[in-house]
């Protein structure tokens, strides 16, 4: 097969719909590697958008390249835990046995070694991403073994499967990661009730920043009473499906 | 119904706005991008309890009347998307999801997985939905929310994984028995992800109301100097605030518990946390693209121990801009690491500003040792003494 039908297979599978043109992407460079100046185009048409609105898209978001990026692309969470973690000695360590500058693609194009901001394996760390796939507690071993699958140019599918390994690390479970839930039993208790859950509790569990800063971190972001919809602050009517 | 402690949407009540807003068609958007360094409590969740996060979509879906909701999960978590997709598979079986769910027509919902691919900002939920319908990543103008103009212009809920987990084991065992964990403003639990200096990092989860110290114990952290909670965009507390309680009455938190023992450098990991806003600013507005890449240099600056009590002032300044004049979150609380710890951690910084607070760059007295050496006098006179000087 070649490229642009591949691209069109892609196309295709999402129906042509531009909507859904980060998947589209995701999954041709899946294919292809990159994105290239005529698979963008080629895409563009495809969807039916202006291709700078394409390449808008694609240019925006980190693990979209534009340019080769080499086939192996490895990425070190940089969180301060990775750090804490030694993460910036291995990551000089593999450019060197890499003969790269971080940031940089190889001269024979084969890898380009980077960081990206936090992957969330921190507690399980140092971690990085190869191909945007995650590998967990990285060490001076590994990174020489990694080293060596690079250059042999050993397709990742046949790297060692426990370091694409992630730990679940549950130390202490409460009624969230304890309950064991037959699949259905929430719904049918919500239908038997006629819909909403206790709205009153669950407004409790609203879990996010809207309520951070509240104290003091100074301001955040914030949707006060008075930014909710009217219909939304007055009494709650009805749900329509009970 | 009551916003608590002052701040925020409800779930209830978004759900309620949502199911109220005129519309074709209604979403259900789970927020899986996880993007606050430090947090991995929604892959976890993902992992252990996908039955239970489809399913709070699914009850979400029933409320509001919504018949399409997505997961958009964060590129990092690429390997997740096949056992997603195979639980979604076996729940449209189930009859759990697709058409007429449990027999009850009319009550038709389906899921789909999105990736996104590694943008901080689009956990910002109308950043989300601009990356849902494909486009850049760039938070709208608020308002519209969401909930009445979202994905596609269409009335939308978004709502975090942990969220919509709480909400199915609602649905299931009842508001009551859900209020009986926690505390009288918080109820159930809060997931906490702990990382950094500790025996054990991983996964916590307490009932609202457990305080900073007994988390410490409990994963085995020793001598510890700080710990950041909510990630870089949250707080900064040390030893003397440890018995605060984790809580919407008090400490508020998405779930990120990164702790720092007395060896380490609070000037280094703020630095780290500036080179994150920076990297993931998206660009879009002046306060936040120049601010944090001012806040980045100034950071360098002091390391490089050039900074002055100039730049502190500076760093204020800067922080009171982005805060009023940012578009979005991410620019109003960018600056937030810096100024907690200027404040709880001041002589992290003023150690580096030091030799420039006690100028001049080179040593006048020291130059004068070879005069004193010659006319062999080393009484106060024949010393330099700034002080003296500027009397
Ligand atoms: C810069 C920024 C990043 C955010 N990242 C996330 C995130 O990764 N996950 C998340 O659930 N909410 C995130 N939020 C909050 C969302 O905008 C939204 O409030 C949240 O998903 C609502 O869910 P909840 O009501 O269930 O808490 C972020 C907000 C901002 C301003
Ligand atoms: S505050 Fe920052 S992240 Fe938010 S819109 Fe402005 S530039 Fe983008």
């Amino acid at each position: 097969m070649n490229n642009s039908d591949a691209i069109n297979d892609v196309l295709s599978r999402h129906g042509n719909n531009g909507t859904r043109l980060m998947q589209i992407l995701r999954e041709t460079q899946e294919g292809l590697g990159w994105l290239s100046p005529e698979t963008l185009s080629i895409i563009a048409a495809g969807i039916g958008w202006p291709r700078a609105k394409v390449e808008g898209t694609a240019g925006f978001y980190t693990f979209f390249h534009t340019k080769p990026m080499g086939k192996y692309r490895v990425l070190w969470s940089d969180n301060i835990t990775d750090r804490m973690l030694g993460n910036i000695e291995l990551m000089q360590a593999m450019c060197k046995a890499l003969w790269l500058e971080p940031g940089r693609i190889s001269e024979d194009g084969l890898v380009s070694v980077h960081t990206t901001s936090c992957t969330g394996m921190c507690d399980q760390g140092p971690a990085v991403l190869v191909n945007y796939r995650a590998i967990t507690r990285m060490t001076m071993e590994r990174v020489a073994e990694m080293v060596d699958l690079i250059r042999s140019k050993t397709p990742l599918d046949d790297w060692p499967a426990e370091w694409f390994v992630v730990e679940n690390n549950i130390r202490r479970a409460d009624m969230l990661l304890s309950y064991h839930l037959s699949p259905g039993d929430a719904l049918r208790a919500s239908l038997a009730r006629g819909a909403e859950p206790d709205i009153e509790t669950a407004s409790n569990e609203r879990s996010w920043r809207e309520a951070l800063h509240a104290g003091d971190a100074g301001r955040a972001p914030r949707l006060t009473k008075s930014s909710v919809p009217a219909c939304a602050a007055a009494a709650v009517p009805a749900s329509p499906l009970a | 119904m009551r916003g608590r402690g002052g701040a925020g949407f409800t779930t209830g009540l978004k759900w309620e706005a949502c199911r109220n807003a005129p519309g074709k068609t209604r979403y259900v958007i789970c927020n899986a991008d996880e993007g606050e360094p430090g947090t991995f409590k929604d892959r976890v969740l993902l992992t252990r309890q996908p039955d239970l996060v489809f399913e709070g979509m699914t009850v979400a879906a029933y409320v509001t009347g919504a018949s399409k909701g997505y997961v958009y999960l964060r590129g990092e978590y690429r390997y997740l998307l096949e056992p997603l997709n195979a639980v979604l598979a076996r729940r449209r079986q189930d009859n759990l999801l697709g058409k007429g769910i449990l027999g009850r027509s009319g009550f038709d919902f389906e899921i789909e997985v999105h990736m996104g691919a590694g943008a901080y900002i689009c956990g910002e939920e109308s950043a989300l939905i601009e990356s849902l319908e494909g486009k850049r990543g760039v938070p709208r103008n608020r308002p519209p929310f969401p909930v009445t103009n979202g994905f596609l212009n269409q009335p939308t809920v978004v709502n975090n994984v942990e969220t919509l987990a709480a909400a199915a084991l609602i649905a299931a065992k009842g508001g009551d028995w859900f209020k009986s964990f926690g505390t009288a403003k918080s109820s159930g639990t809060k997931i906490l992800s702990i990382s950094g200096d500790c025996e054990r990092p991983g996964i916590y989860e307490y009932p609202f109301g457990v305080t900073v110290r007994q988390v410490l114990e409990e994963c085995g952290a020793k001598a510890t100097q700080a710990v950041q909670i909510s990630g870089p965009s949250g707080i900064c507390i040390g030893p003397d605030e440890f018995d605060r309680r984790i809580a919407f009455e008090d400490i508020p938190t998405a779930g990120s518990f990164m702790i720092f023992d007395i060896r380490r450098d609070i000037f280094e990991v703020v630095r780290n946390f500036i080179n994150f806003f920076a990297h993931e600013s998206c660009g879009f507005c002046t306060p936040c693209r120049v601010g944090t890449t001012l806040l980045k240099n100034m950071m360098e600056k002091i390391a490089a121990g050039h900074g002055t009590r100039y730049d502190l002032d500076e760093i204020y300044k800067l922080n009171r801009v982005m805060q009023s004049a940012a578009h979005c979150g991410l620019g109003h609380t960018a600056g937030n690491p810096l100024v907690h710890t200027l404040e709880k951690f001041r002589p992290a910084y003023e150690r580096r500003l030091k030799s420039l607070e006690f100028e001049p760059a080179f040593d006048l007295d020291a130059a004068l040792s070879q005069a004193r050496q010659m006319t062999r006098r080393d009484d106060s006179a024949a010393h330099f003494d700034s002080a003296q000087e500027n009397a």
